[in-house]
């Protein structure tokens, strides 16, 4: 048999304690189409990456046709026959097809002389793989998936013998099925590999010869798609045994008044410059949370979940609708701001990955004033350093924050300390109404146990609290109902006891298959 | 990384060896120019230090280096690179001729909180033009600020040959400033309380400069303001979280920031020269980039890298005596260098350094450091 | 003013223009490519001082004018490994090469020579020749030959040297694959590492072509349009330099007209002192003239005439 195209072996990946590889192995079989799925933040993309010589992993080996090779560059792995097509692609937008092909191409011979060599061997590749577009035109004048085609055909000219494909979106629409399938043939026809991590099973079952499923940065196993069903497959990919990490504390049955409404809420996304025409990030949101009520809203990234939570928070402005908040009317030109967010007594938590809870060079006792400077400080604006201190620390005896330092600096505290203290700002304003956006994103077991429990206590006082989150494990066990998000449209609502975790993993993915 | 790197390495170790890294490498360029560099330090050290004579000046170059530094490092808490404290300060001096030359017949206890006030005015309303297109039409702010250098000392010279010229005088100078408006000097006040000290052109100024570090201080990390102007310039995506007005923030801040470059005027204007002179500020607007780098932006470091250069500007000066007129070119030199070594090549050092401490034990360190 | 004059102002104006077109070119190349060159200033001025030094020591301008490109090269190589290398703050590397200029020039100006700062005059052997046109067309005074023989032939052969820099350069970024990629790492730098390219590679490569051209605008200075080096020569002329080039959008026919309109502002500036009109009590100010390039590129920076088109990626250190 055949060496393997490529081959990854025991990759080992982590950023800052943060686990995204873990003894990693893939095998790419010449002339073959490989799917790779996994849920969000599985590894694929990290795991693609680094066979691209995008990122460096920690150990492991990667081997070209059989030969062990090294690659710190694209550039590199580009010289071994690696090509991709990446997840959030940008083109430079202003120069012709024909130049971003060429962009980084070595420069022999003289000017002319190798363009023209160039032009006729890219307008031969072009006819055989039937590329619609000219060389010649400017990549702002072409559609996206046009654009993912141009390094497509980039990928070509060098050489490529194994192409990656990440979340092809545009590709993978069903308008371009019949396009795609007659690309992937002609591929395996001259011997390409091809790679393609998908969210969506269902076009990668028809397609692809082997998937390898990736959980939680290990890969778990490979899938004959010929002899396993669409439904078990994505079984594989979810459907591990429901392993709560803590028990569920139900809800004391006397559901509250309603505390928000949300009716027909809009967003529209930024203008995009050429086009007048914008994407509607969020349409037609309509969710009554009563007091006491925990909600979790799920789905894919960018499917709008978040984009609620920012305009709740008054990060973003909303377009059509309107929300009601205990004795407030918030519309659409009522200049609501953040600041209007937390005198109303909404409190935000946002993602940690972002980064933007807290101010990591700060010391904790000043970061902890993050959003509540106006009310914090004193009459005229001032405070004093030791019942700044004071403050701090009995917020972090509070939330066994360690160390329980005010005077450190922020961004020496683990994450979940940090979490823990971004939690403890916000629970000490005492919110009627809490947002949070992944609260336990990075933050370890021991962590979890606490802001899950100060979680539930705030609910029990009768405060409601909206979080996003993509570890499905959370949702079950924190929330009384969930949402699920589908491109900006809120499309479904679950009672938490008529649900389980592979329902809704499942439910989570199937919005990606219906595009 | 086993080890956490602990406070003082960011703080105190880096910040020093950057320092030093300057010092040996301004040696090193003074040695290849065939200068005698451990004779150049003792005249330094000698003129700046060796006589209360030196002293004042000494303190009298660090009044400046104080204003300018205050103003670079204000405006960089905020994200902000102030380069236009030159312009600014000319415009500052400006204020306090006008009001010195025009002058009211006022005590001077109430004309220095005046020159004060009018300096700080001009100052910030020099900074308020680039702040307000920087905050709201995204203009580049080194590039506007560098501009209305420019323009500021056209300004100047403008005024200087001609509405403020002083009549039957060939010097683009203004008329000398009556008596009376002059600050006392230290060695004056010092006299009435019966001390007698050597003269030089130190005057209250310093003090005012002191006391502008303790309020830039107390602004920054005791007040709401001050504490939004450093999220700003920390972490524009948290400051947006927290609900501060970052626009407001910018202005409010290159308006500080001007005001403390325009007090540079009173010590070089009111205080030495008692005339408007076109080139007054010479170069002390970039040389606080220098000393805001090096003191960290912080207010105690800036005043120490103050003393550091008005040590280094008065031997400077002494220097040219000695050898072949390079005193103030050595200034700029190690200006260059400290701005090269402690700003653009801030961490170079450090993954060597980080190194360096993984391999050796902690105590061993101590003794070679 | 008559026709005579005009033509002198002109002339005038292609020479005070000359340095600032290199200046500005030299920035256009590394600013094009993501980094900010504040530091044109100081590299001018080495180039200046480089060039006299030089060629009062050897005799030789060509000579003089190779060590001036090669010295302005250090000074950006000094700036590209603070700020690509080391990814340190371009803008602040930027000025600590001026000041470094400044220093260095003016320390070894007056260790070298002893001369209070200044290289010895240059005899017009030891400077860059003039050109002068072929006699295509007869010396009279019809104002073709005026035009030919007054503003076209007879300058510096640096100014030439100048306009066909323009053509090459415009030529460089429209057609070249390495043009191409230059834009690529002030416009998209990802995109170019995702390509294959190396932003490290091209950003050095754009400073040091950049590094190469400043020097010869500072050789224009002190051994071309001037005989020998003088402190601190330059006065700004860095900074106008970059003000050209925002003002003409980053664009190299631009960047001519933009720099031949400063260089016109200057010679007027010159010409009219002691005009009536700006003479006397409550008259125009010249010093209007003068502050009028910095007045504009502060209105384009403003985005008051159009979209400032600088490059995306300027000033990201990554």
């Amino acid at each position: 048999m055949l060496a393997p195209a490529l081959e990854l072996r025991h990759i080992d990946k982590s950023y800052h304690a943060v686990e995204a590889l873990n003894d990693a192995s893939i095998s790419i079989a010449p002339g073959s189409i490989h799917g790779v799925i996994g849920e969000n933040g599985a590894g694929k993309s990290s795991l693609m990456q680094i066979a691209y010589g995008l990122i460096q992993p920690d150990s492991g080996e990667i081997f070209v046709d059989g030969a062990k090779v090294e690659l710190l560059s694209p550039l590199q792995a580009i010289e071994h026959g690696i090509g991709m097509l990446h997840q959030k692609a940008s083109w430079l937008e202003q120069l012709s097809v024909f130049d971003n092909i060429m962009l980084a191409e070595p420069v022999t011979g003289f000017l002319f002389q190798q363009k023209e060599k160039a032009m006729a061997k890219l307008e031969l590749l072009r006819r055989e793989f039937g590329f619609e577009f000219s060389l010649s035109v400017k990549m702002s004048q072409l559609d996206y998936s046009q654009r993912q085609l141009v390094d497509v055909l980039r990928s070509l000219y060098r050489g490529v013998r194994v192409l990656i494909l990440d979340e092809p979106l545009a590709l993978l629409a069903p308008s371009q099925a019949d396009y795609l399938n007659n690309l992937l043939v002609l591929l395996k026809i001259q011997g390409i590999s091809v790679v393609v991590v998908s969210h969506k099973l269902a076009v990668l079952h028809q397609l692809c010869d082997v998937i390898t499923v990736i959980r939680t940065g290990r890969v778990i196993g490979c899938i004959d798609p010929h002899s396993v069903s669409l439904r078990e497959m994505s079984k594989q990919m979810v459907g591990r045994e429901i392993n709560l990490p803590h028990p569920r504390v139900e809800p004391s049955k006397n559901k509250g008044k309603v505390l928000l409404d949300i009716k027909g809420l809009r967003v529209h996304g930024a203008k995009t410059g050429r086009k007048s025409t914008t994407k509607l990030l969020l349409r037609d949101i309509n969710l009554s949370v009563h007091a006491g009520e925990m909600i979790a809203l799920v789905g894919l990234p960018e499917s709008g979940q978040d984009v609620l939570l920012d305009v709740l928070a008054g990060m973003v402005r909303f377009d059509g609708g309107a929300i009601d908040f205990l004795q407030y009317a918030i519309r659409p030109k009522s200049r609501y701001k953040i600041n209007k967010a937390r005198d109303y007594g909404i409190a935000y938590a946002p993602n940690p990955n972002f980064n933007i809870g807290l101010v990591d060079q700060l010391t904790m006792a000043e970061s902890v004033y993050l959003g509540y400077q106006k009310q914090d400080f004193g009459r005229w604006g001032l405070l004093s350093g030791r019942q700044r201190h004071q403050t701090c620390h009995q917020l972090m005896m509070e939330w066994n924050v360690v160390p329980a330092l005010p005077a450190m600096q922020t961004g020496l505290f683990s994450g979940g300390n940090q979490q823990k203290m971004v939690l403890a700002r916000e629970f000490s304003h005492q919110p009627s109404l809490l947002l949070l956006n992944q609260p336990t994103h990075g933050v370890d077991v021991g962590a979890i146990e606490t802001i899950y429990q100060r979680l539930f206590e705030l609910r029990e006082q009768g405060s409601s609290i909206l979080f996003c989150s993509t570890d499905l494990d959370e949702v079950m066990s924190l929330a009384d109902r969930i949402c699920l998000f589908s491109h900006g449209e809120l499309t479904e609502i679950f009672n938490a006891e008529d649900t389980d975790r592979t329902r809704l993993a499942l439910s989570v993915i199937k919005e990606a298959h219906d595009v | 990384m086993s080890k956490a790197i602990p406070w003082w390495f960011n703080s105190l170790l880096l910040p020093l060896a950057n320092v030093g890294l300057a010092f040996v490498a301004c040696a090193i360029v003074l040695w290849l120019m065939g200068i005698d560099v451990l004779f150049a330090t003792h005249v330094m050290i000698d003129g700046a230090l060796g006589s209360g004579e030196g002293v004042g000046y000494t303190l009298y170059y660090a009044t400046n280096f104080i204003f300018a530094g205050l103003a670079v490092a204000l405006a960089w808490q905020a994200g902000l690179f102030n380069i236009g404290a030159e312009g600014q300060a000319l415009i500052g001096g400006l204020g306090i001729s006008i009001v010195c030359l025009y002058w009211v017949p006022l005590p001077m206890i109430l004309l220095f909180p005046l020159t004060i006030l009018v300096s700080a005015l001009f100052g910030a309303l020099w900074a308020f033009i680039p702040g307000w297109l920087n905050a709201y039409r995204g203009s580049h702010i080194v590039i506007t600020t560098i501009m209305f250098n420019l323009i500021a000392s056209s300004l100047i010279v403008y005024l200087l040959v001609g509405p403020l010229k002083e009549s039957g005088q060939m010097a683009a100078v203004s008329t000398t400033f009556p008596q009376q408006t002059w600050l006392p000097s230290i060695e004056n006040m010092a006299s009435y309380f019966g001390v007698t000290l050597q003269s030089s052109p130190l005057n209250i100024s310093f003090i005012w400069a002191l006391l502008c570090c303790l309020g830039t201080y107390f602004y920054l990390w005791h007040t709401r303001v001050g504490f939004e102007t450093r999220v700003v310039g920390l972490n524009l995506q948290g400051a947006k979280f927290a609900g501060i007005a970052q626009r407001r923030i910018i202005i409010i801040t290159m308006l500080l920031s001007g005001a403390l470059a325009g007090f540079i005027g009173l010590n070089e204007v009111q205080g030495s020269s008692h005339q408007l002179q076109v080139e007054f500020v010479s170069g002390y607007g970039f040389t606080g980039i220098a000393i805001a780098l090096m003191g960290r932006n912080h207010p105690l470091g800036i005043l120490i890298a103050s003393l550091l250069f008005g040590a280094l500007y008065q031997g400077g000066a002494e220097l040219a005596f000695n050898i072949d007129s390079v005193g103030n070119d050595v200034i700029i030199l190690i200006q260059a260098l400290v701005v090269l070594f402690c700003g653009a090549l801030e961490l170079m050092l450090k993954p060597s350094l980080i190194n360096l401490f993984r391999f050796n034990s902690p105590k061993t360190e101590a003794g070679n450091a | 003013m008559n026709d005579f004059s005009w033509l002198l102002l002109f002339d005038a104006a292609i020479r005070l223009a000359t340095p600032l077109l290199f200046a500005a070119l030299a920035g256009m190349l590394s600013e094009r490519a993501g980094i900010i060159d504040i530091g044109l200033e100081g590299k001018m001025l080495v180039g200046a001082f480089a060039a006299a030094a030089w060629t009062s020591i050897s005799g030789s301008v060509w000579e003089g004018i190779m060590v001036a490109m090669f010295c302005s090269v250090a000074f950006s190589l000094l700036h590209g490994f603070a700020c690509i290398t080391h990814k340190g703050d371009q803008v602040v590397s930027g000025i600590a090469v001026n000041m470094l200029a400044l220093a260095v020039t003016s320390l070894l100006a007056h260790r070298l020579f002893s001369q209070g700062g200044m290289t010895p005059v240059l005899d017009k052997l030891e400077r860059l020749p003039e050109v002068a046109f072929p006699q295509w067309i007869e010396v009279d005074d019809t104002w073709l030959s005026q035009l030919y023989w007054q503003l076209l032939s007879g300058h510096n052969i640096l100014v030439y040297v100048g306009l066909l820099l323009v053509v090459l350069l415009s030529l460089f970024f429209k057609y070249s694959p390495y043009g191409n990629r230059v834009f690529a790492a002030g416009e998209n730098p990802k995109a170019l590492q995702r390509a294959g390219g190396s932003l490290a590679t091209t950003r050095y490569a754009a400073i040091i072509c950049g590094g190469a051209i400043c020097g010869l605008s500072g050789a224009f200075l002190s051994v071309g349009h001037g005989a020998g080096f003088v402190e601190n020569m330059t006065v700004g002329k860095g900074f106008i330099a970059l003000a050209a080039l925002i003002f003409a959008k980053w664009r190299p026919v631009a960047i001519l007209f933009s720099c031949l309109f400063f260089g016109l502002l200057e010679a007027l500036a010159i010409r009219l002192q002691g005009h009536p009109l700006f003479k006397g009590d409550g008259m125009l100010p010249i010093q209007l003239i003068e502050v009028l390039p910095y007045v504009l590129t502060v209105i384009v920076l403003a985005g008051f005439i159009g979209p400032s088109l600088a490059p995306k990626a300027l000033g990201n250190r990554r």
